[in-house]
């Protein structure tokens, strides 16, 4: 096992490096100019010489070997450059608000799970029935449904009843119940969809087990049965499941893109957005960079985690 | 007997006096105590004031800084001292002293001297390597500054300017240290350390920004114990919900219906025109728009009067037309002048009609052309979306591009468009601040339409440098009339700024332009 | 067990499909309704969707829905039954399109890398994991700030991109190791060694087989693309201003309106969710019929 996880681990290496080469070549070309944002946006005089000494001071005129040299050296210190915007460096930039993004994601998905594992069982077993159909619905509702309307529709709720919690996110450690109030409402609306995902690939897990030869005969002879073969059958059923709730983990990153927007929470989606709105190329650079490492080292953590639950996994390739 | 008792009554009113020191302090604050949260939409660049223009920065740090001048925000345009106490300007207009008021200090001790105000100026008109300075220009006629005592300031020109003494009173020109620009010139642009009614505490970035009431602060009308900013993405929910209380950019007309319904008489609003103007800028380089009757036949598809009104009602564009002065301002054109110009008449079947005779003339029937726009609602796709319907009832066919902001002023910049919005923001109605967009594009890099008029630039010479009134007046409406017929920039109309506050929130008086008045002084919170 | 799906069986026709999978025909009716109403928007739509009228605002006091209007009107008297319809265009046009560019993109890359397998294999694999590095809204947002807007025909050209390359690696990978079982098997040998091209046997031997997957998928990610296309217009960063889209019909300013004009924001939200909702249907029943041991 230690084996398989070192070798994956060194695998991960370059394909870090990949990612890094790749998003900077391609943020290379994105058209726009901050530098005209910054200056310009508002009004007022200012001087071509004032935009283009501007941009010189900021490195943008530099020749493109210059900007590759200085941002791949920089990588392995952890300096991602300055962003464009507020010449802050991009990793504070990201530091100061990627817990938050973090906290709203474990959230979500604890939700999802605790959710979604009584939902896609009851499904499953009993396949055909009303229960079944119903619970088919509202997961592909889950599916269906955009995110952000749903969380619109909820900000609506929430100010028919009284008021919206205080903003300037407040720690869990510090005034949880504040905190949670904070939390629970974009967790639910980018988790609907989570949920809905992860209970369907369970309810598909567990037909499949239960469809399998040696389970069949006990089919025939009831539902407490089938309970007792899911219970050891469920091992199986698991794997894809849990495969599936470390996929849409990352996947869940992506949405909040959006939910952060809708819920104005100062997480890295929404300066996300706010850096490809201004065209700040070092910030974009960074979070783009930022978002697929954790990526990749999730991937990683689910295959090691599955690899350690099926010895066959880990003697293939 | 009744003499008796008024002067017993007046000795004890002196005696009050004497003793509580400043009654006039606690006159200027009804009611102390209480932090104002307010919301802003956009995330300060920088925290240094003389090197932007976004008003993020204006509503996040003005409040802790002062300016050698300010404006009386009951009388404006009328000026008063901020760190001034007195002043006065020579006969040939090429000296202006100031004498600064005692006892002024920096929130950290450090006092206030005219050293600082030299440095603060010279940092403006002559920036050291590394820092910007976006408004240089206005400060190119002065030649030096002296400070013959540590009270007094002496700034000596090298030509009048009609602009100047305003420029002393611009929010932007914050009053920094010498101290810290000594130590870093660029100290400023991560730091903070004013004179002004709040201190700076924390900026968490993305989300807050936090200040704190200066106990030492000169005028004693900061009533607050600080105030929050909040970085917000919409206005309603936030203060409806009760997230904020105040909000300084403006409301859209819908936007107030629905805080009308849900809060009742927990809001109240305030309206003062804001001096931006949006125009539509015409390139120079489309072959179609080098014909002058082609563009004044575009212009004169525009329905400024019932149009405008109706555009009102949906987005915070004002009701009415407007040259490129702020209409009713001292130097604007009369509005009988006005409505003469093409494009500006009442009767807009009888323009239209002219201005398809006009297109077909010029052969230019049923003109295809591309409008750039910003993607973003307010004003922006709502003046597009009407200036489209306007222009296809005379038969034109504009196509609308939107692009973010970024994409825009850069495609803005390189004359990528046939048309574009744009757009003029001032603080006042000043010719030389608000016609600096029109003259030639050799002179200003805000000439997005990139022609050159030399008729156009004498005259606005002519007006900078003119300090009687009525003279700039005539010179003024020369240059309007002959701008506004020319139509490279047409006009559109200028901003209907209506703030929303929670109704606690007391003692604020809304100026012309969403830059001014962000100190807050004499604010207070109120159930 | 091999596979390959089976498609001997018994005789499978479109009777067999409505009766089996009722949720999978409600979808198919809803999509066929959906597209009918997009093609023909035209003459469909009571107004055009572009078409301002100040007096049905809702700002000004209208907009209500009413017989004129049976949804009600926008910000601008726009009228929201002709917006939803013509919106239903946009939506169903970018994400029939940019879902078929991505999957068979996809599904000729897998295919591909399986038939050359080897060193072509390994590369391609790894770039596939390194497009897989990258969720998919992140991967769109930035292929939108990089790609200037282009329209053809009145669609989107970039939006269509963006949505299609975050596909793309996903399709590639199912599809490969479908077509890895295929290249394995004896006549794909035969067809070699009688000097079939390449292109030929991937083409008319290998994708043929793999059609069940792939049709699963394109169903799959039509309703993902349309939901894409719906949140990037809503972020501002996809269809824009005065193309109509459901997404963009959502956007910031017009929850403005939703104490006097609750009827500017449900219809849109609802229009995504029942058109993704039918795309899923259809897709779940699919893959019913076709292949239950699919796993994607």
């Amino acid at each position: 096992m230690l084996k398989y996880a070192i070798k994956r681990i060194l695998l991960m290496i370059p394909t870090l490096i990949a990612v890094a080469i790749l998003v900077f070549l391609v943020l290379r070309v994105v058209p726009g100019d901050i530098v005209e944002l910054k200056l310009t946006a508002e009004g007022g005089e200012v001087s071509l010489e004032q935009i283009e000494a501007e941009k010189t001071r900021l490195g943008l005129n530099d020749p493109l070997h210059i900007q590759f040299i200085k941002y791949m050296s920089g990588l392995p210190r952890g300096d991602l450059g300055i962003s464009l915007w507020t010449e802050e460096p991009v990793s504070e930039e990201i530091f100061a608000r990627i817990g938050l993004s973090f906290e709203l994601a474990l959230l979500s998905t604890f939700l999802a799970v605790i959710i979604a594992f009584p939902l896609g069982t009851l499904s499953a077993l009993f396949r055909g029935s009303f229960i079944d159909y119903v619970i088919r619905i509202i997961t592909i509702g889950g599916i269906a449904v955009p995110s952000f309307w749903l969380g619109m529709l909820l900000i609506m709720l929430v100010l028919s009843f009284g008021n919206l919690p205080p903003l300037g996110t407040v720690s869990l450690f510090v005034d949880p119940l504040t905190n949670f109030n904070q939390m629970i409402w974009p967790a639910i609306s980018v988790g609907y969809r989570y949920t809905s995902v992860v209970s369907r690939m369970l309810r598909s897990s567990i037909l499949e087990v239960l469809s399998e030869d040696y389970i069949r005969t006990a089919r025939a002879k009831g539902l407490y049965e089938k309970i007792v073969i899911v219970k050891h059958g469920m091992r199986n059923a698991l794997l894809p499941t849990i495969t599936v709730i470390g996929l849409e983990f990352a996947f869940l990153l992506g949405g909040l893109v959006v939910t952060e927007s809708v819920f104005n929470l100062n997480g890295i989606g929404k300066l996300f957005v706010d850096s490809v709105v201004r065209n700040d190329l070092n910030l974009l650079q960074g979070l783009v960079l930022t978002v697929a490492t954790s990526f990749v080292v999730i991937n990683l953590i689910i295959d090691l985690f599955y690899a350690a639950l099926d010895p066959r996994i880990r003697y293939q390739s | 007997m009744l003499n008796f008792k008024k002067s017993i009554v007046g000795v004890l009113t002196l005696a009050a006096f004497t003793f509580s020191g400043n009654v006039a302090l606690s006159a200027s604050c009804p009611k102390t105590g209480g932090i104002m949260k307010f919301g802003v939409k956009a995330e300060p660049p920088t925290y240094d004031m003389h090197g932007t223009n976004s008003y993020a920065v204006m509503h996040f740090v003005a409040q802790h800084y002062s300016t050698l001048l300010t404006f009386d925000w009951n009388k404006f345009p009328k000026l008063e001292g901020d760190v001034a106490d007195t002043w006065n300007q020579s006969s040939d207009g090429l000296k202006y002293t100031f004498k600064l008021k005692k006892g002024i200090k920096f929130h950290d001790g450090t006092p206030l001297t005219s050293a600082d105000v030299k440095a603060t100026y010279d940092r403006l008109r002559n920036p050291p390597k590394g820092v910007i300075s976006v408004r240089k220009a206005l400060f190119s006629s002065i030649s030096s500054i002296e400070t013959p005592d540590a009270n007094t300031v002496v700034f000596n020109l090298s030509k009048p300017d009609a602009f100047m003494m305003d420029g002393f009173a611009s929010p932007f020109n914050a009053i920094y240290s010498a101290k810290d620009i000594n130590k870093d010139p660029k100290w400023h642009l991560k730091n903070v350390n004013g004179t002004g009614p709040y201190k700076f505490t924390s900026h968490s970035k993305g989300e807050s920004w936090k200040a704190s009431k200066y106990e030492d602060f000169h005028h004693g009308d900061n009533c607050l114990d600080g105030t929050e900013g909040y970085r917000i993405k919409k206005l309603g929910e936030p203060l409806i919900g009760g997230q904020i209380m105040a909000e300084w950019r403006g409301t859209s007309p819908p936007e107030r219906v629905m805080l009308k319904k849900e809060m009742g008489d927990d809001v109240s609003f305030q309206a003062k025109t804001l001096m931006t103007l949006w125009v539509v800028s015409l390139n120079s380089k489309t072959e179609a728009f080098k014909n002058k009757k082609v563009r004044q036949a575009i212009n004169m598809c525009i329905d400024r009067h019932a149009g405008l009104k109706k555009l009102a009602k949906i987005t915070f564009t004002a009701p009415r037309p407007s040259g490129y002065l702020l209409y009713n301002s001292t130097y604007a054109l009369p509005d009988e002048e006005l409505y003469k110009i093409p494009g500006f008449t009442k009767d807009i079947d009888a323009s239209r009609k002219k201005a398809m005779a006009m297109l077909k003339e010029a052969g230019a029937e049923g003109l295809e052309f591309t409008y750039s726009n910003r993607a973003v609602s307010h004003p922006y796709d709502h003046i597009a979306i009407w200036l489209m319907s306007e222009w296809k009832k005379c038969g034109l066919k504009p196509k609308m591009i939107t692009n973010p902001t970024s994409k825009f002023v850069k495609i803005r910049r390189e004359g990528g468009f046939d048309a574009t919005i744009d757009w003029a923001p001032s603080f006042l109605p000043d010719p030389t601040l608000m016609h600096f967009k029109y003259i030639s594009s050799d002179r200003t890099a805000s000439n997005y339409s990139k022609y050159i008029d030399r008729d156009l630039d004498k005259l606005f010479d002519g007006q900078a440098g003119e300090t009687d009134v009525e003279k700039r007046k005539a010179i003024v409406h020369q240059f309007e009339k002959k701008a506004l017929e020319n139509a490279w920039v047409l006009p559109v109309t200028y901003t209907d700024r209506v703030i929303a506050l929670n109704s606690k929130v007391k003692g604020y008086v809304i100026a012309n332009s969403h830059i001014l008045n962000n100190t807050w002084r004499g604010v207070y919170l109120d159930k | 067990m091999s596979e390959i799906p089976l498609k001997i069986q018994k005789r499978r026709t479109i009777l067999d499909f409505i009766i089996q999978q009722p949720l999978g025909f409600i979808g198919l009716i809803m999509i066929i309704v959906m597209f009918t109403a997009a093609i023909f928007a035209p003459h469909v739509a009571p107004f055009n969707p572009e078409d301002v009228d100040f007096e049905a605002s809702p700002a000004l006091g209208g907009g209500q829905p009413s017989w004129e209007h049976p949804l009600g009107a926008d910000a601008f008297g726009r009228d929201i039954l002709s917006r939803l319809i013509y919106g239903a265009r946009t939506a169903l046009s970018i994400g029939f399109l940019s879902a078929m560019l991505g999957c068979t993109v996809g599904a000729i890359i897998g295919t591909t890398s399986a038939f050359y397998g080897g060193k072509v294999d390994l590369i391609i694999q790894r770039f596939i994991d390194l497009m897989l590095s990258f969720p998919i809204v992140v991967l769109a947002i930035v292929v939108i700030a990089i790609f200037p807007k282009t329209v053809i025909a009145g669609i989107d050209i970039n939006v269509i991109i963006a949505i299609a390359i975050p596909f793309t690696p996903k399709v590639a990978r199912v599809i490969r190791s479908q077509a890895l079982s295929i290249v394995t098997l004896p006549y794909i040998d035969a067809a070699k060694a009688s000097g079939y091209s390449p292109s030929r046997i991937i083409f008319r031997h290998i994708l043929p087989n793999v059609s069940a997957p792939y049709l699963i998928m394109l169903t799959a990610f039509i309703g993902q693309a349309i939901l894409l296309e719906a949140s990037l217009s809503y972020l501002g960063l996809g269809v824009v201003e005065p193309t109509p889209s459901w997404g963009l019909m959502l956007s910031g300013v017009n929850s403005d309106y939703y104490r006097t004009a609750a009827w500017m924001i449900i219809y849109p939200g609802l229009a995504v969710s029942i058109a993704v909702f039918s795309f899923n249907l259809l897709g779940d029943s699919l893959r019913d019929w076709l292949d239950p041991k699919l796993k994607l």
